[in-house]
């Protein structure tokens, strides 16, 4: 009998990014997206905006929003992918090129979050 | 209403034929005649070489499962009357090779069946029991849901997953396994998992959902799939974190 | 005697590859799916005002005015409404999977999804109170 597979890891990482997406991105998308730009309510100053981002905890809040939603969609499009364009056999080339993506875009997050001033 | 209706009939004869194509039948409209009653007056009374699989005529058997007008069904358990005004067409159940008309191989269903282990499993060397083994209702109404599948691939036809990668374990063979899991008579969960956690197992699924929609029996072997990923994913994480633990 | 059994080919049909048009619930799932397309976009929009808002006030109002293009506005549009499209079908699908059955009954979807939205309703207003500055 082959080894179980441990397609349990990065599922995992897709259900936590998916409760993340679900609970946090609507909020996020509709005022940043298009409350503020509309004005419907009035955009914070850059001054209290700053002192948001600087805070350590919003950082590793901002780590986690993105590295999770980044690895839910990896994982999601890596699949769409392949169903959508009958790609089974590529799926280990596909998980690397979306897991891998994913990473590139964490490690950004990572660099971005630890620069602030 | 009308008294009679057409079905288009899909036919296939391995010794002549290199493609599929349709028959047109004309049948008469019985208010209570199910599709499959329709096959039947077809083969008795027009066309003595359709070919298809049937039963119990109750839902029951499995054995009717074809895809009406696009959809999988029991024919047993369609009505004529609901196409009107026709016509209806009859295929075979889809993502399984088709021997002849509407009748399909089925031998891999029936080998993922047997690799999922679907009977009670003791452990070996257990002495053995003095008497039957008791069950509460409750525990009975953990897997009853499951226990209910009657094998008829309709959720087969219905998993595209299944139709791009034919080694998937699949939908009923999930619900069945889970359904013996579930069983408190059963100790046979470890085996079980070892097939289903296998990269063709449970992870090949991505929620489609269609063979819950399909069900005749309301199974929801999604459901099963989606619990068995759960299960898989503590299993593993608990090997990883305490791998000198006993299981 | 044995008789010769003709070897008879059984005909196999292969996935189209237009198939997830061919049902609504095939193509409701591949919408579904592609909602992750926008999650991700949206990720590279917050990087980006990360990084505006870090780069002091002017380059904070450059990423203002670029939100406030019309095109762009369009666009995040989109994306709110796919990914409103993931978390309602989130919410269905996977506490019934997690919640183990009360009394050997399954949940009903109503019962596992309820506390979804509540503690939803809560993250958002939670959210937007720090946003703005309520706090």
């Amino acid at each position: 009998m082959a080894r179980r597979s441990a397609e349990s890891l990065p599922w995992s990482l897709f259900g936590a990014g998916g409760f993340v997406v679900a609970f946090l991105f609507p909020v996020h998308i509709f005022l940043f997206g298009l409350a503020i730009p509309l004005g419907l309510v009035s955009a914070p100053s850059h001054a209290a905006i700053f002192a948001l981002l600087h805070n350590p905890l919003t950082r590793i809040y901002l780590f986690g929003f993105c590295a999770l939603g980044l690895l839910h969609a990896a994982h999601r499009l890596r699949f769409t992918v392949s169903d959508m364009l009958r790609l089974k056999h590529l799926d280990t080339l596909l998980g690397v090129l979306a897991y891998g993506a994913a990473l590139v875009g964490i490690a950004v997050t990572i660099v971005l979050l630890i620069a602030i001033p | 209403m009308a008294d009679k209706i057409t079905l288009e009939v899909a036919r296939f004869s391995p010794e002549r034929d290199d493609e599929p194509r349709f028959d047109s039948y004309e049948v008469p409209l019985h208010e209570n005649w199910m599709v499959l009653d329709a096959l039947n007056y077809i083969k008795d009374q027009l066309d003595g070489t359709v070919t298809f699989r049937w039963s119990c005529r109750m839902g029951i058997c499995g054995s009717c499962g074809m895809v009406v007008n696009g959809h999988e069904r029991l024919t047993c358990e369609t009505l004529l009357a609901d196409y009107l005004p026709g016509p209806i067409r009859v295929e075979p159940l889809r993502h399984f090779p088709v021997v002849r008309d509407l009748v399909v191989d089925i031998s891999d269903f029936m080998e993922k069946l047997e690799r999922v282990k679907p009977w009670i499993i003791r452990e070996a060397g257990a002495p053995e029991p003095e008497r039957e083994f008791l069950q509460t209702p409750e525990q009975l109404a953990t897997y009853k849901q499951y226990s209910l599948c009657i094998n008829c691939m309709l959720c087969y036809s219905a998993c595209p997953v299944y139709g791009l990668d034919p080694h998937f374990i699949g939908p009923a063979a999930s619900a069945l396994s889970l359904r013996y899991n579930l069983d408190s008579r059963d100790q046979g969960s470890e085996q079980r998992l070892d097939v289903m956690a296998q990269h063709d197992g449970v992870w090949d699924c991505t929620v489609i959902g269609e063979c819950s929609v399909v069900c005749p029996k309301e199974v929801d072997p999604s459901l099963a799939i989606q619990e068995y990923k759960i299960s898989a994913t503590k299993a593993w994480f608990k090997n990883l974190l305490m791998p000198w633990g006993g299981k | 005697m044995p008789s010769a059994v003709p070897q008879l080919k059984y005909y196999q049909r292969r996935m189209p590859i237009n198939w997830w048009l061919g049902r609504w619930n095939y193509t409701w799932f591949i919408l579904r799916e592609l909602s992750s397309a926008f999650v991700a976009y949206w990720v590279v929009v917050t990087l980006m005002e990360i990084a505006a808002i870090a780069g002091g006030a002017e380059s904070y109002a450059r990423c203002q005015a670029w939100m406030a293009m019309p095109g762009v506005m369009v666009l995040n549009l989109i994306a709110l409404i796919f990914v409103l499209f993931h978390t309602l079908s989130w919410f269905r699908l996977v506490p019934q999977a997690m919640l183990p059955r009360l009394g050997g009954k399954r949940t009903s979807t109503v019962m596992t999804s309820a506390p979804m939205y509540v503690i939803w309703a809560l993250a958002s207003v939670v959210v937007a109170c720090f946003i703005l500055g309520v706090f």
